[in-house]
């Protein structure tokens, strides 16, 4: 599967928590995530016994990236990150904004990033063209939630993203958003 | 709907039970899921990290938040000081997360999912404070996970020890 349908496939799964947020509730989404996580786990280690996951097989071939420790690696990180920037930001509303800068500007900066020309100082990976798109895109979506500081915490985690950091990026961007709120 | 309220509010002897059980032993239950997760699993340095990392940023993240325990049954003692984020649910998922890829997963994984759910269900803690330690225990994992990946081999490189 190419990385641009793998990014929007990123970005629609955002859409679904926040959409499921606005509709449901922050409680419904919390045990909606939380069995989401327990599924794609569960599935992640019946697949790594050895055993086949059937039907599943085909999604895992077509949407998961080769270098990953467990299978449904990044949806699940995708689920863990959304809930702790659910619970652990001050507002509901930052906490939509997080999972919202998460899904757009992490997607988009994949998606631009790849074309982009001019690498960024420190991260050889990563290039000026991704870093400005996740940061517009970020913003653009997380507006709607806490208005225009949408611009500025997307620019800062824009940078975060940027850095080598080796833990997923899905961790690393509400780890990230919630320090920085917090700060 | 409360999730939480409708929680607390079922009231079953065998669920009680088992989860009053589940807060009065909470350290022999981490024993008891210690001593196989050594025996079968690979990442143990990761486990013992992730679970001192969680004795350390546990009590800061509470004071922190000062979010307070619903309190909402009698069915245990509740003590009324800051919940957020439950150490029950970070811990046993520290070890769920530990155990994914083995065998031992398909016990962890009831076992913590058990445990969330009895916290909320005896009324000590919201659904908030369950998902914010589940969050965090996988969290804590992954991190130690990632640093002993990248900090092992400068240490055996150094000192030859690990």
């Amino acid at each position: 599967m190419r990385e641009e349908h793998r990014q929007l496939v990123h970005v629609a799964a955002g859409v679904a928590v926040i959409l499921l947020v606005l509709a449901l509730g922050k409680q419904a989404t919390l045990i909606a995530l939380i069995a989401f996580i327990s599924a794609g786990t569960l599935l992640g280690t019946i697949k790594m016994l050895g055993f086949s996951l059937g039907p599943l097989e085909h999604l895992l071939k077509q949407f998961e990236r080769k270098k990953t420790i467990m299978p449904f690696q990044g949806a699940v990180m995708l689920a863990v990150g959304s809930l702790f920037a659910l619970t652990f930001a001050p507002t509901l509303s930052f906490g939509v904004a997080t999972v919202a800068i998460l899904a757009f500007g992490d997607g988009f900066a994949t998606y631009f990033g790849i074309k982009g020309k001019t690498k960024v100082h420190w991260n050889p990976r990563k290039t000026w063209r991704g870093l400005l798109a996740f940061a517009i895109a970020g913003g653009i979506a997380a507006a709607p939630f806490i208005g225009l500081a949408a611009f500025g915490y997307s620019t800062v985690l824009a940078f975060v993203e940027s850095v080598d950091l080796v833990v997923d990026d899905n961790l690393v961007i509400p780890i990230a958003a919630v320090v920085v709120k917090l700060i | 709907m409360d999730f939480t309220l409708a929680i607390a509010g079922l009231n079953n002897g065998w669920l009680t039970a088992a989860s009053v059980f589940i807060d009065k032993y909470w350290a022999l239950c981490l024993i008891l899921m210690f001593i196989p997760a050594m025996l079968l699993t690979k990442r143990r340095l990761a486990l013992v990290m992730a679970l001192l990392l969680a004795v350390a940023i546990l009590p800061l993240a509470r004071d922190y938040y000062g979010a307070p325990r619903p309190c909402l049954t009698e069915k245990t003692n509740c003590v009324f000081e800051p919940g957020f984020p439950s150490a029950h649910a970070t811990t046993a998922f520290i070890f769920v997360a530990a155990s994914i890829g083995t065998p031992l997963f398909l016990v962890f994984l009831p076992i913590g999912l058990f445990t969330a759910f009895s916290r909320v269900y005896l009324g000590v803690h919201s659904l908030e404070q369950i998902a914010g330690g589940i969050a965090l225990g996988i969290i804590l994992f992954v991190v130690s996970e990632v640093i002993l990946k990248k900090a092992l081999p400068l240490l055996r490189k150094d000192t030859g020890l690990v």
